[in-house]
């Protein structure tokens, strides 16, 4: 049952990056539903179930968009393995920490898919930091604090530190 | 107990190991066949699901949209009335200097089914493909001006890369004095007239159209009008902002310009 809701779970946050999400988009940059539902699983299921579902969101995302196939898998991946620290580390009830882990592992994320997407192009790494990465991080750092908000405060605890 | 943690940190490892091997080899082969085909195929599965979600949320809009068609539409039976005296002032004159006639293009009209904004990647997905007789590289275009080209093509369905996208470059004139230049997406959202030497008289509000100079757009594609000029960068070249004709966070019906075979585009 479990399973089911995270498949679930994994293909809405895939149509809805897909077709909703953008409307939210601010000079560019778009919160990425995705890394958090995959940040999710990583955190309450591990970092392996996190990695794998990592690397498939990806792959299933970058075969509609232009850019590198793989990309997306690849920072998918390191950012799961990344969220993983929290499921072992009881960090809920101390919020600057928590949110501090969370925007590491989404610029660990960011760095990686836009770094890789920009060779081969012109753009200066410093624009792009400034531009895309930063704001990226940031804006999906809003949205994974308003989940936060609405849903269950242990939705990025790992299992052995919900509440009894 | 210690060695358990340990041996699952090694599996977590070996897993990130396996995901990082994995992304690498595919990012590297994305031209194989066998990639391609996997792109196609999920493509289209998945195609089906966005089109019916995003056929939901248009039902709302449709009131709207049909009461402004009409509108539309008597605007363009005015423009066609005059458009279609030009046509034959121009066919008669033509035929007095011996010029070939203009061929013509037929337009094949799509629904946006789903769309990828990440960064400087910017694409559509649209729900005509290869069925319709739509090929790799064909203009995309609304009643406003030019949208993009045709990226990836599938039986059913097809992607479209935006004027946005990073990657996409066309080649434009100054409909006014017909300077040349290269349009191209910049950084911070703008969309940039290149490569015009700082002696050319380019005015704020002056439109920017395709030059016909290229085997897949049409000449004449409205893509834009100038909204600031920055003559004062160093090098030969003017910085010129260009404001999009098409509003791409609207985007619903696309036409795709299907130019006939053999075709010469005379702007």
């Amino acid at each position: 049952m479990v399973a089911f809701i995270y498949v679930c779970l994994l293909a809405a946050s895939v149509l809805l990056q897909l077709t909703f999400v953008p409307f939210f988009s601010i000079n560019g940059a778009t919160p990425d539903v995705i890394l958090i539902v995959i940040m999710i699983v990583s955190i309450r299921e591990g970092r392996i179930w996190g990695v794998i579902c990592g690397f498939i969101m990806g792959l299933c995302f970058d075969f509609f968009g232009t850019g590198f196939v793989g990309v997306s898998s690849l920072a998918n991946s390191v950012a799961a393995f990344s969220a993983g620290f929290l499921r072992t580390t009881q960090l809920e009830r101390r919020l600057v920490t928590l949110y501090s882990i969370l925007l590491g592992t989404i610029f660990v994320h960011d760095v990686f898919y836009f770094t890789i997407q920009r060779l081969g192009s012109y753009v200066n790494y410093w624009d792009l930091f400034l531009h895309d990465i930063l704001p990226q991080s940031l804006y999906t750092l809003v949205f994974v604090a308003i989940i936060h908000l609405v849903f269950p405060r242990h939705i990025f605890a790992g299992r052995n530190h919900w509440p009894e | 107990m210690k060695l358990s943690h340990s041996s699952l940190a090694r599996k977590e490892s070996l897993t990130l190991l396996a995901a990082i091997v994995l992304s690498l080899l595919i990012t590297f082969s994305n031209e194989s066949k066998q990639i391609q085909t996997l792109r196609s195929w999920a493509f289209g599965s998945l195609s089906v699901a966005l089109e019916s979600l995003s056929s939901l949320s248009r039902y709302q809009a449709v009131f709207e949209e049909n009461k402004w068609l009409r509108q539309q539409n008597a605007n363009l039976m005015l423009a066609y009335s005059r458009v279609k005296e030009a046509q034959y002032e121009n066919q008669r004159l033509r035929q007095l200097l011996g010029f070939k006639a203009k061929s013509s293009e037929k337009l094949v009209p799509a629904k946006v089914i789903g769309r990828n904004e990440n960064g400087f990647i910017h694409s559509i997905l649209l729900n005509a493909g290869s069925n319709e007789g739509l090929k790799k590289d064909m203009a995309v275009v609304t009643a406003q001006g030019l949208v993009g080209k045709i990226f990836r093509i599938g039986k059913e369905e097809a992607t479209a890369q935006l004027l946005l996208d990073h990657n996409f470059r066309v080649s434009a004139i100054v409909q006014r004095n017909r300077v040349t230049g290269i349009v191209e997406w910049q950084r911070t959202n703008q969309v940039t007239l290149a490569a015009v030497p700082k002696r050319s008289d380019i005015k704020v509000g002056d439109k920017i159209v395709t030059s016909g100079l290229s085997t897949i757009f049409p000449g004449g594609l409205e893509i834009g009008a100038v909204a600031q000029i920055d003559k004062k960068q160093p090098g030969m070249f003017l910085n010129i902002v260009i404001q999009p004709s098409v509003d791409f966070s609207r985007l619903e019906e696309v036409f795709i310009v299907q130019l006939a075979e053999g075709s010469v585009n005379v702007n």
